[in-house]
């Protein structure tokens, strides 16, 4: 599981997620993108900024955000740095290339384009009620 | 971070990546995952969790880390077999078009700015006419810069374009190099001030480039790395750290000798082809500029230390 819903960790029952997990998912990577924005940040940051800018609501799994920092790398989205850290371990900084603003730039304006027509299909009056 | 809950996040992690050749790569995901995991610890235990407690919750939520820990592994992630078959469909699925506009504009613009320079040099000279130099270097100029910054804004199959405000940067600092030498070259109407002012403008148009190098991230496709890669076979780094330094002093050297070359020719042969010493320079200048920023357009390898000796003579 990627998603952990707050209130499941009290609950007893299990409860789906309101919103299709799988579906955010396939965004990880563009997520992260937008996070980094103009400064350079390190995954434990980068991590609060998402579950923060939700409100808690959706959190990822770090260990499937080490797989998109690998995969931002390795396709030069992004670029890494180690930190000066002395204490609790060198933090890794990541920082968005030209290449990956161009790649953001893209992923929102397709994602734009896709939301709009699953709206207008999902809105379609008359066929289910 | 106490002795203890730092324990919970080491024995963790070494169980982790238990039985694995620690690589380099496993070595920094290692460095990487533990730096975060201290990180979270500290958030809880600034909330007011205990140290166990808190150590046990972020290991929690840190989730299965075993899958990317086989990824990093060495021997299981190389798949790639022929390059050349691999990369075909590739290069076709990123093609990008030419845009007609931007080839037709860049030619009518690098004509004018060839007739510029050309008018330029006809109007130099002792009874040449000011105003018309001043003009046609500033058309030269504005036209260099906007073919700068327009080419950078392009999408190519290879590269991404370039950010606006950074293609202007660009394209700024293309411009303020002609400027410069234009201002170098009017020394023969307007005297030796003007001089001064233009080998002021270059270093300026220098230092803008040096800065605009040694910040510019990637900006090639995902698909031309891969082939990069498969080409140098395990050798991975993209950029040399070491680039940007050496760039500054081939650079630094190459104008102190262009300058000295200018001044003595100045008093022995004349003003009319010492200003040839700074023309060479900075063709020398982009040239350098060029081979750090794109180290791998050159097949030729050439040892790093030859290449501050263009300054002319």
């Amino acid at each position: 599981m990627v998603i952990d819903m707050m209130e499941n960790l009290q609950g007893t029952v299990p409860r789906a997620e309101p919103f299709s997990a799988d579906l955010l998912r396939g965004h990880t990577d563009t997520i992260v993108l937008g996070m980094l924005g103009n400064a350079e940040r390190y995954g434990f940051e980068i991590y609060k900024l998402i579950r923060d800018a939700t409100g808690g609501l959706y959190e990822i799994k770090e260990a499937t955000l080490y797989a998109t920092y690998r995969r931002l790398v390795k396709d030069g989205l992004v670029e890494a740095s180690w930190g000066d850290e002395t204490q609790g371990g060198r933090r890794k900084y990541y920082r968005i290339t030209d290449a990956g603003r161009a790649v953001y730039h893209q992923n929102v304006s397709d994602w734009t384009a896709t939301q709009r027509i699953i709206n207008t299909l999902l809105t379609v009056k008359g066929t289910l009620e | 971070m106490s002795a203890a809950d730092c324990s919970n996040i080491h024995r963790h992690l070494d169980e982790a990546f238990a039985g694995r050749a620690m690589t380099p790569e496993l070595q920094g995901l290692k460095e990487e995952i533990r730096s975060n995991l201290a990180a979270r610890v500290d958030e809880l235990r600034g909330n007011g969790a205990a140290e166990e407690e808190a150590a046990a919750t972020a290991i929690a939520a840190l989730g299965d880390i075993g899958q990317i820990i086989r990824q990093e592994s060495p021997g299981e992630a190389d798949e790639p077999a022929s390059l050349g078959v691999a990369q075909a469909p590739e290069y076709a699925r990123s093609r990008v078009r030419r845009s007609s506009g931007f080839a037709i504009g860049t030619v009518l613009v690098s004509v004018a700015a060839v007739a510029a320079m050309l008018l330029f040099v006809m109007v130099l000279g002792p009874y040449g006419n000011p105003g018309l130099a001043v003009l046609s270097a500033l058309v030269a100029a504005m036209s260099t810069g906007t073919i700068v910054a327009w080419s950078l804004r392009q999408e190519t199959s290879q590269n991404f374009p370039v950010p606006p405000r950074r293609a202007v940067s660009y394209g700024l600092a293309a411009a303020a190099a002609v400027v410069g030498l234009a201002l170098c070259t009017l020394v023969t109407m307007a005297g030796p001030g003007l001089l001064a002012a233009g080998v002021f403008v270059v270093l300026g148009s220098v230092v803008g480039f040096i800065r605009l190098g040694v910040s510019q991230t990637n900006r090639r496709k995902p698909w031309v790395r891969e082939a990069q890669r498969g080409r140098e076979g395990r050798g991975g780094s993209s950029r040399d750290p070491a680039a940007a330094a050496r760039f500054g002093m081939h650079v630094g050297a190459l104008w102190v000798a262009a300058l000295a070359v200018f001044a003595v020719l100045s008093f022995t042969v004349g003003l009319a082809w010492s200003w040839l010493a700074i023309l060479a320079a900075l063709a020398a200048t982009v040239v350098i500029l060029a081979r750090m920023l794109f180290p791998n357009g050159a097949p030729a390898e050439t040892p790093a230390g030859d290449e501050a000796d263009g300054a002319p003579g």
